[in-house]
């Protein structure tokens, strides 16, 4: 049983005076299996948050289904499960940060005793154990956030729901949101996250979906990233082109560079490509500055996939 | 009922720390100073020896204090009432809370009981205040005036219910006017009930039916000036149990509500 499983996903919004509608999420259909880290990638207003809201239930779908440990989306035996962090944390701003959590712990079910129990170390973890008794209303930006991920952490819940987790953080307090999801990934937890940090995605998941418009628009193993199928790879080659007319010559036999520096043509292709344009450069004697085997990122596949379609 | 006293208890603090209650307190003081004029004309009497008059007075002027509060208790009632949830789901403070496991009827109520805290906190700072005076003027109140009090916490518990459970389907400033307008609603339209005009009588008994049960007389009233010789205490309990359970039935109807609908939190 997944851990989260979502069947035909639509959600649509009528604006203020009801005039249009704004399709959200259009037929999202999307399974997170235990203990995998699945990231959650699509331009702002692509359908990320209203799909985490639907799974806490504060929305509900026009169409299709959400299970959270085979529970219904919202229901308080999914609830239970699940440790939640918006995007910016918002809480009472006259708590300290410790009764901020006890509060919140208490309300997720643990005794008073737990929570505290819970909370010091917690605290620690993430370098807020010296503002410990300071109100939240003086907090940065970033210890509210982190704060945000601490309340989200303290119950040890079995489904982390990650809305940009790393918001206003600076690198340090990025550094330690991927090795915590890392941590809690290793403790067997599954979490599910929306990002725009791709490098960090590409870090700590194990899976990304790509959202673009409401819709699916990719998803991916991302440990295949890595591993390029044999014969499937993209060659970047540089080659020296000092004389016009050797440019000429591999023009007209189809080799049209897609970039020109510094007296070097640059050409992009696949494996056949590339040994029919070597040896077209062997027999016309030019110089090769280099043959690079080309690795897709994230970013690559974030461009192609959804790039573009930003509303934000 | 952890959460459910978690809940009430920070909703309680909350309210304690709004600005705009202490600015409302602080226009509420300037009034209750402003009444005490009528302190010359009382020693203008007592110099003229109308113990009688000067009784009367004093009576009076306690009495204006305990109206004030009820006032600004139900001006409170409103606003705090009409706001309970609104301001979670605008500040987004709501998110943590029920993405938890918490019932949502349960944390309407909270809301509630929390705003009622306040509001008792606040008139039992007027009435220890009132009752103070009347204790130095030798005024003593009777039973009756003791259901006064009930009946003036009861009013601030409607007033609120109505706000907050109309604040599940209404905007905040809606929901505060509706409530203010079915409290008032039996005073406004209780001399058309006879009127030979069918349908505005109808009108009006149906705008009784709706709106709170109301005492013909004040109970603070009976109880601090009139010695009554014969109060009707079933009729007053009648009205403070119909009244309670009113308040309940407004905030278990928005709760209702409540729980079914979407949040817009984005």
């Amino acid at each position: 049983m997944p851990v989260l499983e979502i069947e035909g996903l639509t959600k649509s919004f009528r604006t203020r005076l009801g005039r249009s509608v704004v399709h959200a999420v259009n037929g999202v259909d999307l399974r997170v299996e235990k203990g995998s880290v699945v990231a959650f990638v699509g331009p702002n207003g692509a359908g990320k948050t209203t799909t985490l809201l639907a799974i806490l239930g504060f929305l509900r779908p026009d169409s299709g289904s959400i299970h959270v440990f085979g529970k219904p989306a919202g229901s308080l035996e999914a609830r239970r499960r699940i440790g939640f962090q918006s995007e910016i944390f918002y809480t009472y701003p006259f708590h300290t940060a410790r009764r901020a959590l006890v509060f919140y712990g208490r309300l997720s079910g643990l005794s008073t005793a737990e929570t505290e129990a819970r909370t010091e170390p917690l605290l620690e973890r993430l370098g807020l154990l010296e503002a410990a008794d300071r109100k939240v209303g003086t907090f940065s930006k970033g210890m509210t956030q982190r704060l945000g991920l601490a309340q989200a952490l303290l119950h040890e819940p079995e489904l982390l729901l990650l809305d940009e987790p790393a918001t206003g953080l600076d690198p340090e307090g990025r550094k330690l949101v991927s090795e915590l999801i890392l941590q809690e990934k290793s403790r067997g937890r599954t979490i599910f996250l929306s990002s725009h940090i791709l490098t960090d995605v590409e870090r700590t998941s194990d899976r990304v979906v790509m959202i673009r418009k409401g819709r699916i628009a990719l998803s991916k193993d991302l440990r295949s990233l890595s591993q390029s199928v044999p014969g499937e790879e993209t060659w970047e080659i540089e080659v020296l082109v000092e004389d016009p007319s050797a440019l000429a010559s591999l023009a007209a036999a189809g080799f049209v560079p897609e970039e020109r520096r510094e007296g070097y043509a640059l050409f992009r292709g696949s494996s056949s490509l590339k040994r029919e344009l070597l040896r077209l450069v062997a027999e016309l004697s030019l110089e090769v500055g280099s043959v690079r085997k080309k690795s897709v990122s994230l970013e690559d596949l974030y461009m192609e996939h959804v790039g573009g379609s930003s509303d934000g | 009922m952890d959460k459910l006293w978690l809940l009430s208890f920070n909703t309680f603090e909350d309210a304690l720390r709004r600005k705009v209650i202490y600015i409302l307190l602080f226009v509420a003081l300037l009034f209750g100073i402003q009444t005490l004029y009528q302190l010359v004309y009382m020693r203008m009497a007592a110099s003229a020896g109308e113990s009688e008059m000067l009784a009367s007075m004093k009576g009076q002027l306690v009495l204006s204090l305990f109206g004030m509060m009820e006032f600004w208790g139900m001006l409170l009632s409103v606003f705090l009432g009409s706001v309970a949830v609104s301001s979670e789901v605008k500040s987004r403070t709501i998110i943590p809370v029920l993405s938890r496991p918490v019932e949502r009827v349960p944390f309407f109520f909270a809301k509630w009981l929390g705003t009622l805290a306040f509001l008792a906190l606040f008139l039992a700072f007027g009435v220890a205040a009132g009752l103070a005076i009347a204790a130095y003027w030798q005024l003593y109140p009777s039973t009756v005036f003791v259901l006064g009090m009930v009946e003036m916490f009861l009013t601030v518990a409607i007033v609120s219910g109505l706000s907050l459970g109309l604040s599940s389907v209404l905007h905040p400033v809606l929901a505060g006017g509706t409530a203010l307008v079915l409290w008032f609603l039996p005073a406004f339209t209780a001399e058309l009930e006879h009127h030979p005009n069918a349908f505005l009588s109808f009108l009006a008994l149906a705008a009784r039916t709706i709106a709170p049960a109301r005492l013909d007389e004040s109970l603070l009233e009976n109880g601090l000036l009139k010695g009554l010789t014969n109060p009707n205490y079933k009729l007053y309990l009648e009205v403070l149990v119909e009244n309670a359970l009113y308040a309940g039935a407004a905030v278990l109807a928005g709760a209702l509500v409540f729980r079914r609908q979407e949040i817009a939190v984005k």
